[in-house]
């Protein structure tokens, strides 16, 4: 017999997968249209205010807008609550509204004061203060529209606040300038209120039933609001008045994007009977489209966009358009995965890690938000970072039924791993750099024939051919731009991510992979040596990969295995020679581990897979010996090494000290593997931490270290060592890039760490969270701080000087390894030495200088160039002087 | 099937560890010297001091440690194996049970497994202090002797001296009640008994509530590094002595030595040092042979501590006076010392506090860079010895939870040094299931201090030297914190950790 229900359930006809669409996008796309009605409303009052209002008032306008955006906050909070839990909500609104007024009086009463305070007139106090008591209702209401499902009445509120804003907000700034605009922006969110008329039980309906979690929820949304303006407002704070209109601009543009998605997430968040992973899709779908609208427009035509919103004043920040755009795509997304989450359970979850995120944000913003364009790296990179942390597949809701074991895992972990490397190539792209002396010498290197380029490998080079040969291959294909030239480093850098979650999973389980993947997108050694055109990200990758498979291999006994092992190991010598010190390694950790396996049966099938990949390792190995000979005979000819290689002149100015290794140098190169390059200063501040590693030995007490946990250790460490005790005979080779697989391999380690100490699911998320937003402020002062010794803005420097005296200029340059990069920026700049420079023939348009800041600061340069200099500066009086990170460059007239 | 974790086999083997063990700490320890020596006579050189007060205390707390750590590596180098002696004569033994107030739940599995030894002729006897009718009950369900004292004097020590008179077996087996023996245990220790020149036979004390308990995890772990390596080691040096539980003592030299003493709280070691000083040998077996439940809270686990430490601490002056060979001397003092180590933790965690708030710094004259190539070593390898020695059983939260201890110490100095009598208090055999800040108030007073000084030290400037103190303090905060966690943690309602009367029944 049938149960009433399941009779019931019987009638109901199953609709497939275009009705289901229909369904969740007709109610998407009724509040869509009123947002963007809103939106463009909006966007003409800021077109018109630009216009009408000088900078400076513009400029306090916009400020007026973020503090009033600020005041509505909460706001944005207590419509996803209503929105989410509508019985709930209904019961805030008395407590709303007396808040509201409360703040009102606060703020009218204390006017003049806080005016001071903010550096606003006092008007426009008076007109936040107006705004005060509609604040909180005016997002409560919205949330429970969006609850009830009364989409009619939520476009026509949200209609009637741009209009008004038009309407009077103009008219007003016509009259009383930027405090009456501000007034009329006040009048359109009363009127956006009243249109919503009190919260109200439905009359019909019952009460949908309470739904757990709706205060994470409200704090939720706040958060993500305030990651929204949290940099107008720092900007604002730190920038001088240009830079905050600027920055301004650019937030009224990105700000678009972000509003035109606002509306997903809350009509994702209604309770509903419908299908959830339908409306998940549709509403991710609509917000990766018009983010990735916004970036393509941004990209194709940024200028025009910002001449269209704002006007040709502003074109000056065209360039960060993309990157900010970016990043307001990346809160859309964010916004849609947390209100998923959120239905399904995991709200605080997504309120713990949007914790994580606004503290690395604001801690970002300000270390480092000096000029408009680090405002935007680390916006960019905080809500990346935001919707890459609510895009990790989470375990069960706790509402959840259990599902068999694997197979939500299994389902997730591609997608979740290829958004990783998209996030990692994004990464590594967005936060360039000039190309470095070495790089520049490589690409000379690449540029020649095929076989010329192996002969002068052979002759000048340190270094095995491998990424010689495919960058000699891909600057054929794609010529010798910079981002072409470092394309493979990129590529290999964004790949060592999943392949350090392969290692991890095989050595651990997969709730480390997941830590291990999260945590090397930002890592700033990998990002580092991911944008640079060498060989080191093809040397880490190739290890990692070595590691993985070896481990594999000691698991299985599969001879495949065995084999994709030499391969690997092979590539990775093939990449840096030292990379035979982890080989090493790892060929005597097979030994042992083969030595000891149990003896199952004979010893032929035992060393069978280790003997044939020795095979492998012989045949491809040997090839490189004649090369390796050539080069030790060229080294030794040189002077033992005396004068680097012309491939690696660069350590003459990485900043290392190069007198003898010590404990220092021991502890920088750690740091450098965990912490990215830094300013001496920084450097110092870290080395300081040093008892943290007292602490982490001390957690390390009494864990189980399996063998499989022995190995990637000792491939990590031992190598380093070895080349510790090289170092004391030659200095220059203790140094981190010649054993950078400690990068990498660290990384499997700290996510080890992470999971095993993080017991519960919301504690690992934390974790991972605050670890992957110290990565990101790392990362962020390792590209940014012009302070940091192995920063070179050659590119800067060149474009300053073919700007100021055309490309064919006449550059004098010092130490002589710098014309390579120099050429590389300017080919047709006409250079010469500094050295031994007859002033008395350098042409009537003058001569710029360009030295790089470590030579300078030696005396031995003073030797060398000073007579030149002196010569050309009483010929053409004292130069401009022009600084870029460790770059100088002067200009003689 | 019952949730009492005693009656699951040990997941823990104190023996012998193995020869590629064996070969790790043999090459350590003298790299472990080495690197000590290297530590001390850097920081010993005059150029080193600083503020000589500090400089002072630094030093002396580094010399204690450095006399721990050499005591352990010494201890550990002869931690071999006693191979087993088969027991070829039957005879008695009296198998002495003493309980006060526990619960017949906690008792009765130990009683039933005492009535179920083999080897010997076993005579079982509750020693009831409580005067419980439920205990009385039990025992007689069980087939034991039940023994009530009508003057209470003296504590456990007085419950079994009073039970000596009424029993006559020439051995004696001592057992707390909550710690259940094996059927064989008497199999295992008793043979070396026939050996008349040794008193005691003790075997090691195991946490079976280790693994659902926080606070008994960590003790275990700290009663693993114990029974591990460290009674091992004394064994094959002759100085293992008596821990009051899971022992079998030989009549005569139990009555020659006067009974266990009963002005002491520690009434083990006191009675060891008696039956050392006339010529009696110990045994130790490395061998889990009972299960035991471990304190679950931090009130009992610190009421333990300080048990422990007043009496040891107490009996310092008695060693001093004993008439040991040098050795066993040392050995005795190397334990009872030990208790002084919150003084240690108490100095290092000063330092750093003392030094953001007035600038005053211990050790001058040496760059970081100097001091980590000098402490980094001594400090790996002590941690290394530590870890290969007791096989991984030590953890970081065993190490915390001493750390956090360390007013425990203190306080048992000051009550030593002002010879305020201890008092007997029975470790309780059921944790507490709320918070209990209160059981770690100083420690909790502590961290208050170095979040203080964290603060101060932020806010008023970041350069190098101050961050690293801040570090510093940051390290001590940590791991005390991590120490009195279990304190500030609601345990849910204990997990029957225990078997029920009727259970025990049918088994």
């Amino acid at each position: 017999m049938t149960s009433p229900t399941a009779a019931a359930e019987l009638e109901v006809p199953r609709r497939g997968l275009a009705g289901r669409l229909v369904d969740a996008g007709r109610e998407q796309a009724v509040v869509a249209s009123g947002q963007a009605v809103a939106g463009l409303g909006n966007l003409a009052f800021v077109a018109v205010a630009a216009r009408i209002l000088e900078p400076g008032a513009f400029g306090r306008l916009a400020a007026f807008v973020a503090l009033h955006t600020a005041l509505h906050l909460p706001g944005a909070g207590l419509a996803a609550s209503g929105a989410f839990d509508p019985a709930r909500a209904r019961r805030l609104e008395r407590r709303c509204a007396t808040a509201g007024w409360a703040a009102a009086a606060v703020l009218a009463a204390w006017s003049a004061p806080i005016g001071r305070v903010l550096d606003l007139p006092t008007g426009f106090v008076l007109a936040l203060a107006a705004t005060a008591p509609i604040a909180p209702l005016l997002g409560l209401r919205r949330g429970l529209a969006y609850g009830g499902r009364r989409h009619g009445t939520l476009v026509r509120s949200l209609v009637a606040e741009p209009v008004t804003r038009c309407s009077a907000g103009l008219a007003l700034a016509v009259v009383a300038g930027a405090t009456g605009a501000a007034w009329g922006v006040v009048a359109g969110g009363w009127i956006s209120c009243v249109v919503l008329g009190p919260a109200r039980r439905p009359r019909h309906a019952a009460s949908p039933p309470r739904r757990a979690g709706g205060v994470a929820v409200g704090v939720s949304f706040t958060l993500l609001a305030l990651l929204q303006h949290l940099d107008l407002v720092v900007a604002n704070g730190l920038l001088d008045d240009a830079g905050a209109a600027s920055f301004a601009t650019l937030s009224t543009v990105g700000g678009l994007v972000a509003f035109a998605t606002a509306t997903l997430p809350l009509v994702l968040l209604a309770p509903t009977e419908d299908d959830e992973p339908t409306r998940l899709a549709l509403a991710l779908g609509a917000a990766l489209a018009v983010g990735a609208g916004a970036v393509g427009l941004a990209l194709v035509a940024p200028g025009t966009v910002i001449e269209a919103v704002v006007g040709d004043e502003y074109l000056g920040t065209r360039h960060l358009l993309a990157p900010y755009l970016g990043a307001m795509a990346a809160l859309g997304i964010a916004r849609v995965l947390a209100a998923h989450h959120a239905c399904t359970g995991r709200s605080r979850r997504v309120a713990v890690t949007l914790v994580g995120v606004t503290l690395a944000f604001g801690a970002g913003l300000a270390l480092f938000g000096r000029t408009e364009g680090t405002v935007v790296a680390v916006s960019t990179t905080s809500l990346g970072l935001a919707a890459l942390a609510l895009a990790v597949p989470s375990g069960r809701p706790h509402h959840a039924p259990r599902r068999r074991p694997w197979s939500r895992a299994r389902d997730l972990d591609v997608p979740f791993l290829a958004g990783l490397f998209v996030a990692a190539v994004g990464v590594r792209v967005v936060t360039t750099r000039s190309l470095w002396i070495d790089e520049a010498t490589t690409v000379a290197q690449a540029r020649m024939p095929f076989w010329s380029m192996l002969d002068d490998l052979r002759r000048t080079d340190v270094h095995p051919p491998l990424h010689h040969v495919v960058l000699w291959a891909t600057t054929r294909l794609v010529g010798t731009g910079e981002l072409a030239i470092r394309a493979p480093s990129i590529l290999a850098g964004a790949l060592t991510v999943p392949a350090a979650y392969g290692l991890a999973r095989e050595a651990f389980d997969r709730r480390s992979a997941r830590v291990v993947a999260v945590l090397a997108v930002p890592a700033p050694f990998l990002v580092w040596y991911s944008q640079e055109a060498r060989m080191y990200a093809l040397f880490m990758l190739a290890g990692t990969l070595a590691v993985w498979a070896q481990l594999v291999a000691l698991r299985t006994g599969r001879t495949a295995a065995y084999v994709a092992w030499a391969l690997a190991a092979a590539a990775m010598v093939w990449s840096q020679w030292f990379g035979l010190l982890p080989l090493a390694v790892q060929v005597a950790a097979t030994v042992v581990a083969v030595r000891r396996r149990a003896p199952g049966g004979p010893a032929a099938t035992r060393w069978r897979g280790p003997l044939v990949a020795l095979g492998v390792l012989v045949v491809a190995l040997v090839p490189l010996v004649p090369l390796l000979a050539d080069q030790l005979a060229e080294y030794a000819e040189r002077g033992a090494g005396l004068s680097p290689a012309p491939s690696a002149v660069g350590l003459d100015a990485s900043g290392v000290e190069r007198a003898t290794v010590s404990v220092y140098a021991v502890v920088a190169n750690g740091l450098w593997a965990v912490t990215g390059y830094h300013a001496d200063g920084v450097m110092e501040q870290l080395g300081a931490l040093w008892p943290l590693a007292m602490l982490m030995v001390l957690a390390a007490l009494g864990r189980h270290w399996t063998g499989r946990t022995k190995l990637v250790a000792g491939v990590a460490v031992l190598p380093a060592l070895g080349l510790f005790a090289i170092g004391y005979l030659k200095r220059d080779l203790f140094e981190l890039r010649y054993f950078a697989l400690l990068g990498p391999l660290l990384l499997v380690l700290a996510g080890r760490v992470t999971s095993t100490l993080a017991r519960t699911r919301a504690s690992l998320v934390a974790a991972t969270t605050a670890l992957a937003a110290l990565s990101v402020v790392a990362l962020v002062d390792q590209q940014l701080n012009g302070a940091n010794p192995r920063l070179y803005d050659f590119r800067g420097a060149v474009h300053d000087i073919v700007a100021d005296a055309g490309p064919t200029a006449e550059v004098a340059l010092e130490p002589e390894y710098l014309h390579t990069v120099v050429h590389y920026y300017g080919p047709d700049l006409d250079t010469t030495r500094v050295r031994g420079l007859d002033a008395s023939r350098v042409g009537e348009d003058g001569i710029d200088v360009i030295v790089t800041e470590r030579f300078i600061g030696s005396q031995a340069a003073s030797a060398l160039v000073g007579r030149s200099l002196y010569e050309l500066e009483q010929r053409f009086g004292p130069p401009e002087r022009i600084e870029r990170p460790n770059v100088i460059v002067w200009r003689f007239r | 099937m019952s949730d009492d974790p005693r009656r699951r086999p040990p997941s823990w083997d104190p023996g012998p560890p193995s020869p590629a063990r064996r070969r790790a700490l043999a090459w350590r320890t003298p790299l472990a010297v080495a690197a000590l020596v290297l530590y001390l006579t850097w920081l010993a050189q005059p150029a080193r001091i600083g503020n000589p007060a500090l400089y002072g205390l630094l030093v002396v707390a580094e010399l204690f440690n450095v006399v721990h750590a050499l005591g352990f590596w010494w201890t550990c180098a002869r931690a071999g194996h006693r191979p087993h002696r088969p027991v070829t004569t039957r005879v008695a033994v009296d198998v002495l049970i003493p309980v006060y107030g526990e619960p017949v739940d906690i008792v009765e599995p130990t009683v039933a497994a005492a009535r179920r030894l083999t080897g010997a002729e076993v005579r079982v006897a509750v020693l009831d202090d409580g005067g419980s009718p439920e205990i009385e009950a039990m025992a007689r369900r069980q087939g034991a002797r039940y023994v009530r004292r009508t003057v209470h004097r003296g504590a456990k020590a007085g419950n079994i001296n009073h039970a000596l008179t009424t029993t006559d077996a020439p051995f004696v087996a001592v057992f707390d009640c909550d710690h259940v023996p094996a059927a064989e245990f008497l199999e295992r220790t008793l043979g070396h008994l026939e050996d008349p020149g040794v008193a005691l036979v003790q075997t090691p004390q195991w946490y079976a509530n280790a693994d659902r308990n926080e606070v008994a995890a960590a003790a275990g772990a700290q009663q693993e590094l114990f029974f591990g390596p460290i009674s091992r080691g004394r064994d094959a040096r002759g100085a293992m002595f008596c821990c009051g539980t899971n022992m079998v003592l030989r009549r005569s030299a139990l009555e020659a030595a006067g009974g266990f003493p009963e002005d002491s709280v520690t009434e083990d070691f006191e009675l060891s040092i008696r039956l050392h000083e006339a010529g009696w040998r110990t045994a130790y077996v490395a061998e889990v042979l009972s299960a035991g439940l471990g304190p679950e809270d931090m009130a009992s686990y610190a009421s333990q501590q300080y048990r422990w430490a007043r009496g040891c601490l107490g009996a310092i002056p008695r060693i001093l006076r004993a008439r040991l060979p040098l050795g066993l001397r040392v050995q005795y003092l190397l334990s009872a010392s030990y208790f002084l180590a919150g003084w240690t933790v108490l100095v290092y965690g000063s330092l750093p506090v003392v030094q953001i708030l007035t600038g005053a710094q211990p050790v001058a004259g040496a760059t970081a860079d100097e001091f980590l190539l000098r402490f980094g070593p001594y400090f790996a390898m002590a941690l290394a010895m530590v870890a290969v020695a007791g096989r991984g059983s030590y953890t970081f939260r065993a190490f915390a939870l001493a750390a956090a201890s360390w007013w425990i110490h203190v306080r048992a100095t000051v009550a030593a040094l002002r010879r305020t009598r201890g008092r007997f208090v029975v470790t309780p055999k059921r944790g507490s299931t709320g918070r209990q800040p209160r059981a770690v108030w100083p420690s909790l007073a502590a961290i208050g201090v170095l979040v203080v000084a964290i603060v101060v030290g932020l806010s008023r400037d970041r350069s190098p030297a101050t961050l690293n103190n801040v570090t510093l303090a940051v390290t001590h905060l940590a791991i005390l914190a991590a120490g009195v966690a279990p304190a500030l943690r609601r345990r849910p309602v204990a997990a029957a950790a225990t078997a029920t009367t009727r259970e025990v029944a049918a088994a």
